[in-house]
């Protein structure tokens, strides 16, 4: 342990690892009594439930120690009143207060010094204390870490003397006094010291033991007298290992399954909000403050707001409305107006805490659950006859009896529900909200709508000539810029795509002039949240900036008195900038951002900060930043770091609240600068030099038709679009939760800049200062103003100029590698080598060194083969490259022994089998990505390893969208999609929106393909050891660290460039973190991203990695040389193409791809000799071997690369994995039912077995059909060759990849994905006959249903929660309704709905069929018309293809509202709707009209 | 018509046609013609616009090949036309006579993937001659003159392109030039089918419309020594390009009709310009009716054989001693020889010249390649009894060009220079040992392309430009 504790406090002080690095995810629910009785039933219920979600928590090595679990119910009165009594105290009748609170066991000094504490406070607030009570605990139910950690746990029994006090005004003192005594403890810095409740209605028992245990650990729980009317659970999913008691969950208001993505923004926010926060029923409201103690988690930081909102008097609906809104527009058909009008209020008073969330909690009057905007986290719930409502994480967890159950049905985006437990009633979603509606009405007078006061129009450049020309080159405007970048953003009203990784220096090792923004680098999210599709799924998304004062959010009347103005968007044109500046007239103050030449940058920011104090405290509520000054004279501030400066200034004098910071610049013009100025804290941006900049190339007439207004409209809406991406990126979908979040990283930026301007953004690596920024602007300065040429500097950023920046590959080192590995010829590989290594620095890695060792003969280290097996090539799909690059490549890569990955289009199932000469051009790496081309049972089932992309360097976060004229006959059979149809990759994985979610995957993986090792490849970030070690634990059998300058067949260019850090850092952040955590050496670890040589390798593997991918390298040796034109088709050396012409082109074979690798592994085989090391497994993670090295320009000197060395001991363990292995995951029902398939099998006989089922029963069928397909092959099997019928609440998965021949049949429900991958297979699911229930009304079936199915059958009689069929490729199912996102990018396949769907319906489906029945005329406000059109169906084909899958339907499940339709069909037709993408409209087999097809797509 | 690029994999690749060989042998006007508009835009959007442009890589002066290229296909011609004078001083001189199949074209991206490269000479071309017709050539306009003055030896390419770059930043430039013109090569060594002689009187006109002084006729060592010229000056560069034509030692070297290369072109474009020329005028220098052989594999042969057949020789021969493959010409002019009836004799060398006075007949040896050699090009070495013989009445030796004695003819022996007999420098700042003496173009580098010419004028420019801002600081100091 004491290592452990060695370790953890080795990567803290290096900043390597901190707790706001940790995530979680969970199990999380409640049962309440709907007719407000306190029973016993609930408490018992509440731990049996959390004995049903232990598949979602994690367990240590030890097998015990869990991740946090705990229960939150009524004080149990009967209980303490014997505690007091036993105590030889008086019990008089009055309310009990318990504290329960946890203090540090082993430190007998402290603990006195805790209770004296809590007792003085006490007393000196008129409170009676019965007595401290010792909490009776078992703890041999605890694992080894739990019970090292584990604190001492005492109650703290008392009264109030105060008999004035009422029920609620008692709990706002308890809290108060609560505050206060943390107060101290923070500031005396107690450590180990937490208060789990202090409550005199309720109380919290948690602690980190396994969810099953919590009633074995606390005997109090057992107890017949604990009763209560609500038990609200949790169960915990941790990414980190180090354990923490009070991080166990429920906390005092809430507790959250969910991950805060905003946490940042919001936490800054609320320090301003405290600066006007002000209530008289509070003592002092400075006892409160901060709201947020510092170092809290994401979770305990929102629920102490909530907690707040609570005590200060707002209902817990309300609270859940004001930080966790429902995704609302004006826009919306669907949502009531006066839902509306209280969102557009409650919008004006708080930013959301934005991100996934599921929610159970209480302020002891309302129980409530809800879920998050975008609906990321399934909450299903149950109503019963005998007066108990059950919601959580899954269906099932508590057996009932299916007859007493009144309704079952699920949260969807938004929706609460909630008892209000004194008045012992339910209320659905959209009684609350009308409730509140109500409520609130009068407050939407003040909200006032810049934008139509004043629209974009008129517009007029400040700047043109030579004037223009010197402003741009002084902000570092490049031609590159004005042609690639700011052009197509007006011409085509979004960012120009290009392709191919990044391979020019980072910022901080560059010699040219780079923005300041050029540091930072975007965050994103990933595993432990989604990023969001801000194209298909924009309805969730807002940019509604809000101006003026943030008002006093604990009283709404006066939050309200001046009036709030807001704008559709942050960025104002010209015209609206100036009218914006006279609308606000002396309420402005421009500060002018310039400095002279002779002055210093610092006292220049100091003098910004202080003008903008004097302003704010003039009065002053809009500050104008402008850098216009700019002058021959005068050189510019980067405005970044003005906004940052003056933010943070405000902030820390209270005063950010009164005032607005806007922005005039020259500095922004491509989507990363407007999102680091507003992440930074702008609230609005008039980006006059790059509008300026369009006019001049109007003037030119270089926009065709376009009139300068409409250019302007254009730019300003892919800069929103590319905000929008920006933060969706990060799983935000609104700007006023983004803004001052500092959502970035920097690399290589000084950390006194760091803490001093932008304290929330990240920065590991230390480097260039004021000075260095200083020196910079003004050598710039000096070119602009000096300069005859009337050329502004090329550029070369994107693409290699000679006089731009320096690319890493150079022409002729691109030639020199070819000739190599055509000639076999090692010298000349060296050449190339060398001449790698002689560039100027541009990764990391070339600032370190080797440490001097003693060498050793070169015969005695491993030989070549054995390196061999150790490199991979990247993960590029067939379909980014040609068929012949890809088979080619993997060729290879197979005569090597290394890996070549399928990438995520699917592989041609020829490959599979061996080539008459003994080549194999079958990827032993199959890939599944997002959008699950091709991922069938067959596919999983020939390979040795499946890897999980969760991101990619180019562009994490990000989806993508292969264009129809990619899509031949070829790629689009692979993944079972139509040719010249558009496909879409989401960005995230929709069966993976948390840690638990991938575990689930990475266990359905395991089932399905028990042999193959499972990967999960992560994108190098800040904060990505602590998802390693998740991974790790969600048992994954390899990690892969992708660095930022890995490849892309095509992305939005600024992307490729901003998001994303080295793998150097991320690397070696993951080997510490999961060694830390004892991980390390249960898991392989790899590395890719510009590996480019031997020596590449060596530092990747004293890094920590043990296997490496070199993907870029290898296309340029199979004859790429870096066009760039991935994305266009126009490869014109075939490698990344798929016109055919172009690919006759390739010249690329398995020889050259065997020669470079070769050569690789010479060169690695010469350093380790020359470093004294037999094999390649001496060295991993030995960064004690490497030194950072002076090279360059001097002011790289100031970089420090010491974090990257930092080195964990493992102790016992290897510092690497040491075999391939395949880590167990717990078996499934399959295990039992297998056995007693296989005895019984018979091709000519079908097999029917019958079995219980409950939702801790995951995967079911899924090792089955592995089994099947083992035994049989594909396409063997007759239909329904085997039937299993089930009963009860099935798992998550249920069916997943089913092989056809497979019949499922289910009475009762099921968790989410149900069909995941589904190959074939018929999975059947209906109600049980003893259930009452109206099956289109209650939902049956959970989130993400048939997510990437490829053919087979699902019949459910009932409803589906979210993203019903979300890319389905080829499975026809029939349902009775479900929510959001049906249909979500469906490209093959069929779906008939035969009851109300959600909101979002058939977003970017571009193939297969949908109908559905609607007879309530609402479907059309739920379409997303953008791919989709709709009629009602027309011709006799379609009519009796629907009908026969109704009649199917009904045979499967009994379903009576298909009874109905049937029995009157020719009616019932007319409110059926047929959707067909719009793209299949001219290649349907069966056309859906007999009109012609011209004018339906109109 | 705005183009989008990328287009070729539509748009095949076409050269602006060259006009029928029998009606260019019939004057010595340039053989291209202009590409139209139209044509100039298409093909220009054939460009693939790489992420490392190989044109641009392979391209002496680092133009920004496919920039303009986007720029003209966009119709964008006057900001392609500043984009491409910005590095280089006569694109429309590079875009007729530079070897664009080594350079740019030869290394275009698609043209090595066989698509047929992006035709980037003839679109220089035609950008520079509109902009120029256009009037987008502007001369420059300082102002203010700085009082620093730089004089430059030699008005061949690398010293006009250096008297440009110092006269934009202000400085007063003084060309002293041996010849009756400006232009060195570019006006007395190429001929006009390659470069009509008004695009280079055009660029010296410019030259002299900004205001750099032209002093003609003028030789240093003679009308002024390197000493008074430098007492003159703040600084001297000197560019006056290698003019000794390298010999063949065999027997006969000194019988009448063997003339050296520059000789012959000379002559030949004196006459063009409209001179008299005794030597031509007597019949001496022209090959009309007559027998010719060129001796020799480069671009200097190439000009000498088609020149010949110009003049309306009766047959005209080139002897090289390797083969097609081996030639350092370009294989562009090759062909275009070809086409006009020229007859190369591949892997041939001369041996001994026969005749009474003057030269009658050529004994020849046939040759065969050998291993390579360390430069990596195969050795030519004579094939044993294989000699023949052939008839001519005048033999042009185009061998290639050596140094001259700069510092005998400067009369200035401290000029250090190399083995070979150019002038030694430094690498970094073309500085020569002499203070304040630099030196560009062939005299530094030997004799090479005219682009590298440009390339050393315009580096030059830049170091005497530094040179000349730290001699004013130090100056200020002292004062």
């Amino acid at each position: 342990m004491s290592r452990d504790i060695q370790n953890l406090n080795l990567l803290k002080k290096n900043g390597i690892y901190s707790e706001s690095m940790e995530h979680d995810a969970c199990g999380v629910g409640l049962i309440v009594s709907t007719e407000g009785k306190k029973s016993r039933k609930v408490v018992e219920y509440g731990i049996q439930a959390l004995k049903a979600v232990w598949h979602r928590g994690a367990v240590d090595a030890d097998g015990k120690t869990g991740d946090g679990a705990g229960i939150h119910i009524e004080i149990p009165t009967n209980f303490f009143k014997e505690k007091i009594e036993n105590y030889g105290r008086q019990y008089d009748g009055g309310e009990i207060c318990v504290g329960m609170i946890f203090l540090p066991r082993n430190d007998y000094n402290s603990q006195e010094k805790y209770k004296t504490l809590i007792e003085t406070e006490l007393l000196k607030n008129n409170y009676n204390i019965y007595r401290w009570r010792q909490v009776p605990i078992n703890t041999s139910v605890l694992g080894v870490k739990a019970e090292l950690t584990r604190p001492e746990i005492v109650q703290v029994i008392f009264k109030s003397n105060d008999k004035s006090l009422n029920c609620k005004s008692l709990e706002r003192k308890l809290y108060e006094t609560r505050r206060k005594i943390e107060k101290q403890t923070f500031s005396n810095q107690f450590n180990g010291f937490y208060i789990c409740s202090f409550s005199s209605k309720s109380i919290i028992y948690k602690g980190m033991f396994l969810a099953e245990a919590l009633s074995d650990f606390y005997l109090d729980l057992q107890d017949e007298r604990f009763i209560s009317r609500y038990a609200i659970f949790h169960q915990r999913f941790s990414t980190n290992t180090a354990p923490s008691w009070d991080l166990a969950q429920p906390f005092r208001a809430i507790a959250h399954n969910g991950e805060i993505n905003t946490l940042k923004g919001n936490i800054n926010w609320m320090k301003v909000h405290e600066e006007e926060m002000f209530s008289p029923i509070f003592e002092d409201i400075e006892n409160i403050k901060p709201v947020i103690p510092s170092g809290n988690s994401d979770s305990a930081s929102l629920d102490n707001v909530f907690e707040l909102l609570n005590i200060s008097g707002k209902s817990a609906p309300l609270a859940k409305l004001m930080l966790i809104p429902d995704a609302w527009s004006k826009k919306s058909k669907i949502l009531p107006k006066d839902h509306l009008k209280l969102f557009n209020f409650l919008n004006s008073t708080m930013e959301p805490w934005d991100g996934p969330a599921a929610i159970a909690g209480t302020d002891n009057e309302w129980v409530i659950a809800a879920n998050d905007r975008n609906g990321l986290r399934p909450l299903r719930y149950t109503v019963t006859r005998d007066k108990f409502m059950f919601v959580g994480s899954e269906t099932g967890m508590i057996n009932l009896n299916e007859q007493k159950i009144v309704s079952k049905g699920r949260l969807g985006p938004g929706d609460i529900i909630g008892v209000r437990i004194e008045k012992g009633k339910v209320y659905t979603n959209n009684e609350i909200k009308n409730y509140l509606a109500k409520e609130f009405k009068k407050f939407n007078n003040q909200i006032i709508e810049l934008d139509k006061k004043f629209p974009i129009g008129n517009e007029k450049n400040i700047f043109d000539g030579t004037e223009l020309k010197r402003r741009q080159h002084a902000f570092g405007y490049s031609i590159e810029d004005l042609e690639l970048i700011l052009h197509p953003m007006a011409e085509d009203a979004k960012e120009a795509t290009g392709s191919m990784g990044d391979d020019t220096p980072l910022a901080v090792l560059s010699d040219k002039y780079r923005p300041l923004y050029h540091f930072f680098r975007q965050n994103f999210s990933q595993v432990t949240n989604p990023p969001i599709d801000s194209l298909r799924e924009n309805k969730v998304m807002s940019l509604k900036t809000r101006f003026g004062n943030l008002g006093n959010i604990l009283n709404f009347e006066t939050l309200t008195e001046k009036s709030i103005y807001v704008l559709e968007s942050p960025i104002l044109s010209n015209s609206q900038f100036e009218k914006f500046i006279s609308f606000f007239g002396e309420n402005n103050q421009t500060i002018d951002c310039t400095f002279s030449k002779d002055e210093n940058l610092e006292s220049a920011i100091t003098k910004i900060q202080n003008e903008s104090e004097i302003a704010v405290r003039k009065g002053v509520t809009q500050l104008v930043l402008t850098d216009k000054k700019l002058s021959e004279k005068r050189c510019v501030i980067p405005m970044l770091l003005c906004v940052g400066a003056i933010n943070i200034h405000l902030i820390n004098l209270s005063l950010r609240g009164y005032v607005s910071i806007n922005v005039q610049t020259g500095e922004a013009f491509d989507t990363h600068s407007y999102a680091t100025l507003i992440g930074v804290g702008a609230t609005t941006v008039n980006p006059y030099l790059a509008l300026d900049s369009l006019y001049q190339r109007f003037k030119r007439k270089l926009f065709q038709n376009l009139d300068f207004d409409e250019c302007i409209r254009r730019y300003i809406k892919s800069v929103n679009l590319g905000l929008l991406k920006i933060m969706s990126k990060m799983g935000i979908s609104v700007i006023s939760s983004y803004r001052g979040g500092c959502n970035f990283e920097t690399v290589g930026l000084s950390r006194m800049i760091v803490n001093e301007f932008f304290p929330e953004v990240i920065s590991k690596i230390s480097g260039i200062g004021l000075t260095g920024i200083e020196k910079k602007i003004k050598n710039i300065h000096k070119e602009a103003f000096e300069t005859s040429s009337n050329i502004l500097p090329i550029g070369g950023i994107y693409k290699y100029r000679k006089n731009g920046e320096i690319h890493q590959y150079q022409g002729n080192l691109i030639h020199l590698l070819q000739t190599a590995v055509t000639n076999n010829s090692y010298d000349v590989y060296k050449k190339y080598s060398k001449g790698i290594y002689d560039l100027p620095p541009i990764n990391l890695r070339d600032l370190i060194d080797f440490k001097k060792q003693t060498a050793i003969d070169i015969k005695e280290v491993e030989p070549v083969n054995e390196i061999l097996k150790r490199f991979g090539s990247g993960s590029m799909s067939h379909g980014a490259l040609s068929k012949e690059a890809h088979e080619t490549l993997a060729i290879g890569m197979n005569r090597i022994k290394g890996a070549s990955c399928s990438g995520e289009g699917g592989e041609d199932e020829q490959r599979f089998k061996l080539m008459s000469n003994g080549d194999s051009a079958n990827s032993s790496v199959k890939q599944i990505a997002s959008a699950r081309f091709g991922v069938t049972i067959n596919y999983l089932n020939n390979c040795n390893e499946i890897e999980i992309k969760i991101a990619q360097g180019a562009k994490p976060g990000e989806g993508g969208q292969l264009p129809g004229f990619k899509v031949t006959e070829e790629i689009a059979r692979l993944r079972h999609s139509t040719t010249g149809v558009t496909l879409i990759s989401p960005p995230p994985h929709h069966d993976i929106y948390s840690i638990e979610d991938l575990a689930q995957l990475i266990y359905d993986l395991k089932q399905i393909n028990p042999n193959a090792r499972i990967g999960v490849k992560l994108v190098a970030s800040s904060g990505v050891g602590t998802i390693a070690a998740g991974v790790a634990k969600a048992k994954a059998d390899v990690i892969l660290i992708s660095g930022h300058s890995g490849g892309t067949g095509a992305t939005p260019q600024t992307s490729v460039k901003y998001v994303g850090i080295p793998w150097e850092m991320g690397l070696t952040e993951a080997n510490q973190v999961l060694t830390l955590n004892n991980l390390r050496h249960t898991v392989t670890l790899k590395t890719d991203g510009g590996i480019k040589t031997g020596r590449d390798v060596v530092i990747a593997a004293m890094m920590g990695a043990e296997e490496y991918g070199v993907a870029t390298t290898s296309l340029v040796a199979m004859g790429c040389i870096m066009v760039r034109q991935c994305h266009s088709n126009t490869c014109p050396v075939g490698v990344c193409t798929q016109d055919e012409k172009l690919r006759k082109k390739f010249t690329g074979t398995p020889d050259k791809v065997v020669n470079l690798f070769t050569f690789i592994a010479q060169e690695v085989r010469e350093i380790l000799s020359n470093l004294g090391f037999r094999t390649l497994n001496e060295i991993i993670g030995r960064t004690d071997l490497l030194k950072q090295v002076s090279k360059g320009s001097s002011n790289l000197d100031d970089l420090d690369l010491n974090p990257l060395f930092v080195q964990t001991d493992p102790g016992k363990n290897k510092r690497y994995c040491e075999k391939q292995i395949i880590n167990e995951v717990p078996d499934t029902l399959d295990q039992k039912i297998w056995p007693e398939v296989e005895k019984d099998i018979d091709l000519n006989k079908k097999i029917e077995k019958e079995f219980k089922i409950q939702n801790t029963d995951r995967a079911v069928g899924t090792r089955i059909s592995y089994q099947l397909y083992k035994k049989f092959g594909i396409n063997k099997l007759a239909e329904n060759f085997v039937s299993l019928k089930f009963k009860g609440s099935a798992g998550q998965s249920f069916g997943a990849f089913g092989i056809k021949g497979l019949k499922l049949i289910l009475k009762g429900d099921t968790n989410d994905y149900v069909g995941k991958g589904l190959s074939g297979a018929t999975i059947v699911i209906r109600l049980q006959e003893e259930s009452n229930l109206i099956s289109n009304q209650n939902t049956i079936i959970g989130n993400t249903i048939l997510y990437g199915a490829t053919s087979g059958y699902l019949f459910a009689s009932g409803q589906a929660g979210e993203r019903f069929a979300v890319r389905n490729s080829g499975a026809t199912a029939v349902i009775e309704g479900c929510d959001s996102n049906g249909c979500e990018y469906m490209t093959g396949g069929n779906v008939v709905i035969l009851g109300e769907v959600g909101d979002n319906f058939a977003a970017g489906m571009t193939g297969g069929m949908a109908f559905l029945y609607d007879n309530k005329n609402e479907f059309e406000k739920r379409v997303n018309p953008e791919s989709v059109i709709w009629q009602r169906p027309e011709t006799e084909f379609w009519k009796n293809f629907l009908k026969n899958l109704i009649q199917k339907h009904f045979t499967e499940t009994n379903s009576k509202i298909a009874k109905k339709l049937l029995d009157n069909f020719d009616n019932e037709i007319n409110d059926f709707y047929q959707i067909c993408p719009k793209e299949m409209l001219d290649k349907l087999e069966n056309p859906i009209s007999t009109k012609k097809i011209v004018e339906i797509a109109i | 018509m705005a183009e989008k690029m990328l287009k070729f994999v539509k748009i095949g690749q076409q050269s602006p046609p060259k006009r029928d060989t029998s009606e260019r042998k019939e004057d010595f006007n340039e053989i291209y013609k202009e590409f139209i508009h139209e044509k100039a835009l298409q093909q220009s959007s054939r460009c693939s616009q790489c992420g490392v442009p190989f044109c641009q890589v392979h391209c002496p002066l680092s133009n920004n090949i496919p920039d303009w290229l986007k720029l003209t296909a966009e119709g964008r011609l006057e900001e392609a036309y500043q984009l491409s004078q910005s590095t280089n001083n006569m694109p429309e001189v590079c875009g007729r006579i530079c070897p664009q199949d080594r350079l740019c074209e030869g290394n275009c991206v698609i043209e090595q993937s066989g698509h047929g490269t992006v035709t980037i000479g003839s679109i220089e071309k035609f950008i520079t001659e509109n902009a120029w017709s256009n009037d987008w050539v502007k001369p420059i306009l300082l102002k203010k003159e700085k009082n620093q003055s730089v004089g430059i030896i030699g008005a061949g390419p690398a010293g006009l392109a250096c008297a440009e770059q110092l006269r934009k930043k202000g400085y007063q430039i003084t060309i002293y030039d041996r010849y009756d013109r400006p232009g060195g090569l570019l006006i007395y060594g190429i001929p006009n089918f390659k470069l009509e002689k008004f695009v280079v009187e055009r660029r010296t006109k410019f030259l002299e419309e900004s205001e750099i002084k032209f002093v003609q006729n003028y030789e240093i060592g003679k009308d002024s020594s390197l000493k008074e010229l430098r007492e003159k000056h703040d600084a001297i560069l000197i560019a006056t390009g290698v003019y000794k034509a390298r010999e063949v030692n065999i027997p006969g070297n000194d019988l009448e009709n063997i003339f050296s290369a520059m000789k012959f072109l000379t002559a030949s474009n004196k006459k063009g310009l409209g001179d008299k020329v005794e030597m031509f005028d007597n019949g001496k220098l022209n090959t009309e009716g007559r027998d010719v052989v060129v001796i020799g594999g480069g671009d200097t042969a190439m000009d000498c054989v088609r020149t010949s057949v110009r003049q309306n020789a009766k047959s005209v021969k080139c002897l090289y001693r390797r083969d097609r493959e081996n030639m350092p010409g370009s294989a562009r002019e090759v062909s275009n020889a070809e086409e006009e009836g020229v007859e190369f004799i591949w892997l041939s060398n001369p041996k001994e010249f026969k005749g009474v006075n003057k030269v009658e007949n050529l004994i020849v040896d046939r040759m065969k390649l050998d291993e390579p050699d360390e430069s990596g090009r195969r050795k030519p070495i004579v094939k044993e009894n294989s000699e023949f013989q052939l008839k001519v009445d005048i033999v042009i030796k185009a061998l290639g060009f050596d140094p001259e004695e700069l510092p005998k003819l400067f009369d200035e022996d401290k000029l250090q220079i190399t083995k070979w007999g150019t002038i030694k420098t430094d690498f970094d700042t073309m500085e020569t040992n002499i203070p304040d003496v630099f030196a560009a173009g062939d005299i530094i580098r030997g004799a090479s392309l005219v682009v590298w010419a440009i390339k050393d004028g315009r580096d030059a420019a830049e170091s005497i430009q530094r040179y000349l801002e730290l001699k004013t600081k130090q100056t200020q100091k002292v004062a």
